[in-house]
């Protein structure tokens, strides 16, 4: 337990997202076996939290199983997701929860907006569909494009997406997810497909406006640079379960886990050059002894 | 070979099509009757031992008919498949892979060659040559042809900037025994598709141009002309008509089923 | 430069297919004189006619001939009928521009909800059947429906008829009873190869990012798929249907043939068999300049529903146009 839960424990503040004890359970060619092996997240009102680990242990599913999004042969085994009280586990098929408390912004941009509609119609969809008026939805939308960094929003609002380039995309998909105020963001690795020139921008752009709006966020991401910046929290998982967790400062500082340290050292900086990487041995002979 | 008969498709596609292929074989051993003896005071006769499909409006035995007719709809459906093959994947290849004005060209006469609806080309080279057996196969081998050019063209642009071609070029391999022995086998899966679809077009457009009269001439029996013959008398014997349509669709039905199943098995 | 580029290569066809027409026609038969007045004719008489129809001339200048008088709308002397081309075909045209409009309509009718359905509800039982259901159809020859349909309909509950036509103006309501089999003959076959296409489109679309954003913001997959999919879907689709229509008309030339409509499929199969070349010829040219036609239609409709061949907001600050 870390300082940060202890305060917030004894102020009796609820989590806002609580996943409990989540099994997700996937079906390949026969064979199945748990992607995420019951884990446990909270994420209380205003925090930005990070999920990190490296490809393939299991951090997208969990995000795709607070979205109602896991695919036909993926399934909740076990477990509950709880948003704000609501289970969302066993959500109504005409729920208003999704995409209006909880909303999710995808990695890769390019192919994430339906080519033949224009930006303004795919941004306000949302909006319309969980009863805001026509009017409203358009200001809202022009606002949010305006502050994801366009300085011609009325232009863009009747853009296609493929006159658009992959930072602009992602711009207007983070407008596209915040103009319902949703309650809690997941940002599933959201400048990995991006150039590195504009990745600081993205992040920037969806930490202020989260902040404007009160939202939570959980981002999804194998970047420990990122989560240093801009993270309270941390879980760190790896073959669908959670490792170590805790506070940002002491968990990259004071790393309990072999493979915490392991990736804290696979950071890239100038003064590891031509060093060998020693913590992955400890790490290794861990994994061997699973 | 296996994996094949793993598919639900490709398996009922080959239990029809050998159904029919036995029912012609059969018939090379054994031929119930003479299918073109007239008896005429045997005709319309119902179904029995003597008859196993009963007879026609001539009195002639409907079973030796179908089987001959049969033979006549595998017959073409195979010439024309594979003459159709070799001429337009040669033509095709050459223009995917070498380019230039040449394929510009070929392609733009392909096109319009493309552009006779339905049987309409097949009739223009029978209307000048009189109807025959001959005739039809290579009316329906023209019509075919331009299938081929088509997917044999873009199958060998695709694969042509492959890594494994530069690869061979590098060793020195020459232009024919790139296309041969690297390209084609690549692209080959397409192809066979390919072929059992223009099999199956063959064998619908032989009986819809002996049903008109203009392919296989009576009193030689095919499909389209015991349907045609039938199609008169439709009101003395209905399964006089339905007979001949069901063993024909399930050949064609059979063939179509087998490509389906190739390249639901070659898509993985 | 898209029209323009499209117009350009139809004309290219166009040119291509009046060329490989006048050949076969043309010059492929030999002597044509010979051939109406008979093995036995005299050779003055074969000579004059020769004359008379023109083909003692260079068979270019003879091409050039026939395209002049195509423009001017004249395609020649039928050999049977004794009559221009012109008025003969006018006459079939109606029925069959009917029929081929009235089975395009069926198997958009059955084929498009069918497609969505397929791939809508691909576990359901009833999905199962109808797609066999639907390959039975692609697998049976127009013809070979179109007498089932006969035997069932007309034989058994004689509901419609299964010979000749009743033109629109006369009668609309019996010129559409008497075209209805006919047109589903036509309808079964290619609308099962439409919603196959439609369907195996639809499941493409549904592997797509773009649909997991549309359900991320929380709507139905009902909604997903018509509001998102159905266009993206149809747009490879497009090129199936123009290709459907011109099969179709190919396929009236069966089918009239069939039902005793007298179209321009009955036309051409007893021209055929009377061996009347100049009809042959023209009726060849109408029916794939239709057909070279709806496949520039097919063309032109391409922007309308895919808006990335459009010409993008920056060019048109640009000053460039489609």
């Amino acid at each position: 337990m870390n300082i940060n839960e202890n305060r917030i424990q004894e102020q009796n503040i609820k989590p806002l997202l609580q996943i409990q004890d989540l099994v997700v359970n996937v079906k390949k060619d026969n064979r199945c076996f748990n992607a995420v092996d019951s884990i446990n997240i909270n994420i209380f009102p205003g925090e930005f939290v990070a999920l990190a680990g490296e490809s393939g242990s299991g951090k997208t599913l969990t995000a795709l199983s607070c979205m109602n999004l896991l695919s036909d042969n993926v399934s909740i085994t076990s477990g509950k997701i709880f948003l704000d009280g609501t289970d969302l586990t066993s959500l109504d098929k005409k729920n208003k929860i999704i995409g209006k408390d909880i909303a999710m912004i995808f990695q890769d941009p390019s192919s994430a907006l339906d080519p033949l509609q224009k930006i303004g119609k795919q941004i306000t969809e949302s909006a319309l569909i969980h009863g805001m008026s026509k009017a409203e939805a358009k200001s809202k939308a022009l606002e949010l494009l305006s502050k994801s960094g366009f300085t011609n929003p009325s232009d863009i609002f009747n853009y296609y997406p493929h006159e658009l380039s992959g930072g602009m995309k992602q711009r207007v998909m983070i407008a596209s997810c915040l103009i319902n105020s949703p309650k809690i963001l997941i940002a599933d690795e959201p400048t990995t497909a991006l150039d590195a020139s504009i990745q600081d921008d993205i992040l920037n752009i969806i930490c202020t406006l989260n902040k404007t709006l009160n939202t939570s966020m959980l981002l999804i991401t194998h970047d420990l640079n990122v989560v240093k910046k801009i993270c309270s929290r941390i879980y760190i998982m790896l073959d669908g379960k959670i490792v170590e967790s805790g506070n940002v400062n002491d968990v990259l500082s004071s790393p309990k886990e072999n493979y915490t340290k392991a990736l804290i050292d696979a950071i890239p900086s100038f003064s590891k050059r031509g060093k060998k990487l020693e913590t992955f041995e400890l790490f290794e002979n861990d994994w061997r002894q699973r | 070979m296996k994996k094949y008969f793993q598919n639900k498709n490709f398996v009922a596609g080959f239990i029809l099509f050998s159904l029919v292929l036995v029912l012609m074989l059969v018939g090379f051993i054994h031929l119930p009757y003479d299918p073109n003896a007239i008896d005429i005071t045997n005709k319309f006769a119902p179904c029995s031992f003597k008859h196993l499909l009963g007879t026609d409006h001539l009195g002639r035995d409907l079973l030796s008919r179908i089987m001959v007719g049969s033979r006549v709809s595998i017959f073409i459906g195979v010439i024309v498949m594979l003459f159709s093959f070799v001429i337009g994947t040669v033509i095709g290849s050459l223009c995917g892979y070498f380019q230039g004005k040449i394929d510009s060209i070929v392609m733009k006469l392909n096109d319009s060659f493309m552009a006779f609806p339905g049987l309409l080309l097949a009739l223009m080279l029978i209307a000048v040559f009189s109807p025959s057996l001959k005739t039809t196969i290579v009316a329906l081998t023209f019509m075919a042809i331009p299938r081929f050019v088509r997917i044999s063209r873009s199958g060998f642009m695709k694969l042509k900037p492959s890594l494994f071609v530069m690869n061979a070029k590098s060793k020195g391999a020459s232009n024919l025994r790139i296309m041969l022995c690297h390209i084609l086998p690549n692209a080959i899966s397409d192809l066979i598709v390919t072929s059992s679809l223009t099999f199956s077009l063959a064998v619908l457009n032989e009986s819809g141009l002996s049903y008109l009269g203009l392919g296989v001439q009576k009193p030689d029996a095919s499909f389209g002309n015991i349907l045609s013959d039938a199609q008169r008398y439709i009101l003395q014997s209905p399964p006089g008509v339905i007979i001949p349509a069901v063993i024909l669709t399930v050949l064609v039905l059979g063939v179509n089923l087998l490509g389906d199943g190739y390249s639901e098995v070659n898509e993985h | 430069m898209y029209y323009l580029k499209k117009a350009a290569g139809c004309l290219v066809t166009i040119v291509l297919v009046s060329v490989i027409t006048f050949w076969a026609f043309q010059i492929l038969p030999g002597n044509a004189a010979r051939t109406i007045l008979g093995v036995n004719a005299d050779e003055v008489q074969v000579q004059n006619l020769e004359i008379e129809l023109g083909l003692n001339k260079n068979p270019i200048v003879r091409y050039c001939d026939w395209i002049k008088g195509l423009l001017k709308g004249d395609m020649g002397t039928s050999y049977k009928y004794r009559q221009s081309v012109n008025s003969i075909i006018a006459k079939s045209l109606n029925a069959t521009v009917l029929l081929t409009l009235y089975a395009f309509f069926l198997t958009a009718l059955i084929g498009l909800p069918l497609g969505i359905f397929l791939a809508a509800k691909k576990k359901n039982p009833l999905s199962h059947f109808l797609s066999i259901f639907s390959q039975i159809w692609i697998s049976t020859p127009s013809f070979c429906t179109a007498l089932l349909l006969i035997i069932i309909f007309t034989v058994k509950l004689n509901w419609l008829p299964s010979i000749g036509f009743t033109p629109f103006n006369e009668n609309p309501a019996e010129c559409i009873r008497s075209l209805t089999l006919p047109s589903l003959s036509l309808a079964f076959g290619y609308s099962s190869v439409l919603a196959r296409y439609l369907r195996s489109s639809l499941l493409e679309e549904e592997k797509k990012d773009y649909v997991r954003t549309a359900k991320s913001k929380g709507l139905s997959t009902t909604k997903v798929v018509f509001r998102h999919e159905l266009r993206n879907a149809f747009i490879p689709v497009l090129t199936t249907t123009g290709m459907i229509v011109a099969e179709i008309l190919g396929g009236s030339i069966i089918i009239e043939n069939v039902f005793s409509i007298p179209g321009i499929g009955s036309l051409i199969t007893s021209a055929i068999n009377a061996r009347d070349f100049p009809l042959i010829q023209s009726l060849t040219l109408y029916l794939s300049l239709i057909t070279v036609a709806t496949n520039f239609i097919v063309d032109i409709l391409y922007p309308l529903l895919d808006v990335r061949l459009r010409v993008s907001h920056s060019a048109k600050q640009q000053g460039k146009t489609l």
